[in-house]
């Protein structure tokens, strides 16, 4: 579950050839997040449960603009420690939620509800 | 010296000056106090060196509340009393466990820890325990790093372990050869006999399981007998004091408190090794001492909770490669073949990524064997408001002196589980605040209701009921043990707590029974 390890995307190629520039690059971004997990399973069924907990955040746009920020060109590894800068700033301010028991930070809780829409 | 009382005369009329009923941890360390003075001692014990049947079927009482140990399991009646299967769990209570917290009905002692300091360094030695410190400071005797945890949310504090000290063992020759001290064996005490105001204890009753009585008479009278005798013994004395000695308020036996112990959580570990390595075992000058986790003061000020705390445990894999090879190499360094030897070659051979961690943890890294962790979790040891509804009470039924049976009713609160909650959270969010791991609760954590699981125990720990208060109709107790109202009568044990922290109470019971001590000297010289 934890958004530090790194694994291969699983977005299939041919959504991004049906995006315009600005599109492509949202894409390519939920891509590289979605690619952060090292396994599906667990973090498409905490973003379910997140987004039951949390039905006014199932806003995929939202959810992406809140997460990986203005569309823009973003490299896995940027990515991955901007959000585990994230997740670490949510833990010392007591932004968590409790998914499934799970005590999780807030972004991270997200990335899995964002994952869980794509 | 140490006599059986079924040796003296029917009706035998014994004199001391000092009188300690009960010899457990609390009886055995005044007795000690005593021992070499000019103060006559008599330490009453209803049982033998040894374990008896007979005797320890006095214990008996039934459960009416959440389900606990047999009340003839959770406790022993012989020489040395509960310290004869004591674990060796040890620390101070917490400063904030000594204050008022408007927040905790009922807290509040009438003594705060500075008071208690100066006894549980003196205590250490007593117990068989090292060093008097249990902070972070214990970090740097282990030559260790101190975790970066925010000490707002949760602390550490140690464990330290007595080997356990059996006290009915480690004391028996010093209590033997002692002039002053005479300890009677086989002597239940049946009867707390008052004058006619119930201001001042005259004599106990005795009688042996045969039916040969007799009676005790001294200048003063120590209570010693554990958590839940000592509030049934005030009650059984009711001839002068219908309701029970030091009870005129209704608080003898009420107020019992307990330590859930329970698993609150499950660790999700970045790295399971590194994080068992630290909060594991370590040893100072051959002391053990463990890490725990509690909720931080300044926590439980905000969330209005409780003092919890809670050891990482782990669950090994029994099938692991590691098991294996040891099981192997243990049976080969005996000169033996091992039982099953193909199938332990099998297990090691298809988990050989375990046996190789294992293999250079040991070999180069020189620390211990962790085999194949399965689960890691949290377990708690978390402090029970006291709760006037959760009580000791006579039971209809007698024993074989007659005596009514005591009756345990073990409730827990809202504000227990809501404190066990918060500290299971808090210690997810410094978890992954560090990257540690995750933390997941427990299903039973998460619901409102009172539900604890199905696991739910204490820790055999017998606290609260004839608590500590200056206020005559708080407590049954005063700040130096004496029963209020009366002046001669005392009583010693986790029994006078008036809050019980989350820490195991035998150095606590051993302190308070130093000092009470200390204040005894000062009355008889």
């Amino acid at each position: 579950m934890a958004i530090s390890v790194v694994l291969s995307s699983w977005l299939p190629k041919r959504s991004l050839a049906a995006c315009g520039p600005r599109r492509a690059a949202w894409a390519e971004a939920e891509r590289c997040l979605v690619s952060l997990f090292s396994d599906l399973e667990a973090p498409l069924a905490v973003g379910r449960r997140y987004l039951e907990l949390y039905p006014d955040e199932a806003d995929r746009a939202r959810l992406r603009a809140g997460l990986i920020g203005p569309a823009r060109p973003l490299d896995r590894e940027a990515l991955r420690a901007r959000l585990a800068r994230r997740c670490g700033q949510d833990f010392r301010d007591g932004n968590t939620v409790i998914v499934d028991g799970w005590v999780l930070a807030r972004t991270e809780a997200r990335a899995c509800a964002l994952a869980a829409l794509l | 010296m140490i006599v059986d009382f079924p040796t003296f005369e029917e009706g035998a009329e014994i004199e001391t000056d000092l009188c300690v009923v009960g010899a457990g941890a609390a009886g055995i360390t005044i007795a000690r106090e005593f021992a070499g003075s000019g103060i006559s001692i008599c330490l009453v014990e209803s049982g033998g060196l040894d374990f008896e049947p007979e005797t320890q079927a006095l214990y008996e009482g039934e459960n009416l509340g959440l389900p606990y140990f047999d009340l003839d399991v959770s406790r022993l009646r012989f020489f040395g009393g509960t310290t004869n299967h004591w674990s060796g769990w040890s620390g101070p209570l917490n400063e904030i466990d000594f204050q008022v917290r408007p927040w905790v009905p009922h807290s509040g002692w009438p003594i705060t820890k500075r008071d208690l300091d100066p006894y549980y360094e003196r205590a250490q030695p007593v117990c068989g325990l090292g060093p008097y410190v249990y902070d972070e400071r214990v970090w740097s005797l282990l030559k260790m790093k101190a975790p970066a945890l925010d000490p707002e949310r949760v602390a550490v504090r140690f464990w330290q372990f007595s080997p356990p000290l059996n006290f009915g063992e480690a004391y028996r020759s010093e209590l033997r050869k002692a002039d002053n001290v005479r300890v009677l064996l086989h002597a239940n005490v049946t009867n707390i006999q008052t004058n006619e105001t119930a201001s001042t204890v005259a004599y106990l009753d005795l009688r042996t399981l045969e039916g040969k009585t007799g009676r005790i008479t001294a200048k003063v009278f120590v209570v010693a007998c554990g958590g839940i005798e000592n509030a049934r013994l005030l009650l059984l004395s009711d001839r002068v004091e219908p309701m029970g000695l030091g009870n005129r308020h209704d608080l003898v036996g009420r107020f019992f408190m307990e330590h859930p112990s329970i698993r609150c959580g499950v660790i999700a570990a970045r790295d399971p090794y590194d994080l068992l390595d630290t909060y594991g075992k370590h040893w100072y000058k051959r002391v053990p001492f463990l890490p725990g986790l509690c909720t931080g003061d300044a926590t439980q000020v905000r969330e209005q909770v409780l003092n919890s705390g809670s050891k990482i445990f782990y669950e090994a894999d029994p099938d692991s490669g590691t098991n294996a090879a040891k099981k192997i190499l243990n049976k080969l360094a005996k000169g033996k073949m091992p039982d099953d030897l193909g199938d332990k070659i099998w297990k090691v051979m298809t988990d050989l990524d375990d046996v190789a961690v294992n293999a250079y943890r040991r070999f180069v890294e020189g620390k211990g064997t962790i085999a194949a962790p399965k689960l890691i979790y949290l377990d708690s040891n978390s402090e029970q408001a006291p709760n006037p509804d959760s009580r000791v009470m006579l039971s209809e039924k007698r024993d074989a002196l007659g005596l009514n049976r005591a009756n345990l009713d073990w409730r827990l609160s809202a504000l227990d589980k809501r404190s066990l909650r918060v500290m299971t959270e808090k210690i997810g969010m410094e978890f992954g605040r560090l990257n540690l791991g995750r933390v997941r609760l427990e299903d039973w954590l998460l619901e409102e209701g009172m539900d604890w699981g199905p696991d739910l125990i204490g820790g055999h720990h017998h606290m609260g009921t004839t608590r500590m208060s200056d206020d005559p109709r708080q407590g049954v107790v005063d700040r130096h043990c004496r029963v209020n109202g009366m002046e001669n009568l005392y009583i010693a044990g986790s029994s006078v707590f008036p809050t019980c922290g989350y820490m195991n109470p035998t150095l606590t019971i051993v302190a308070l029974a130093l000092r009470l001590a200390d204040h005894l000297k000062t009355r008889f010289a």
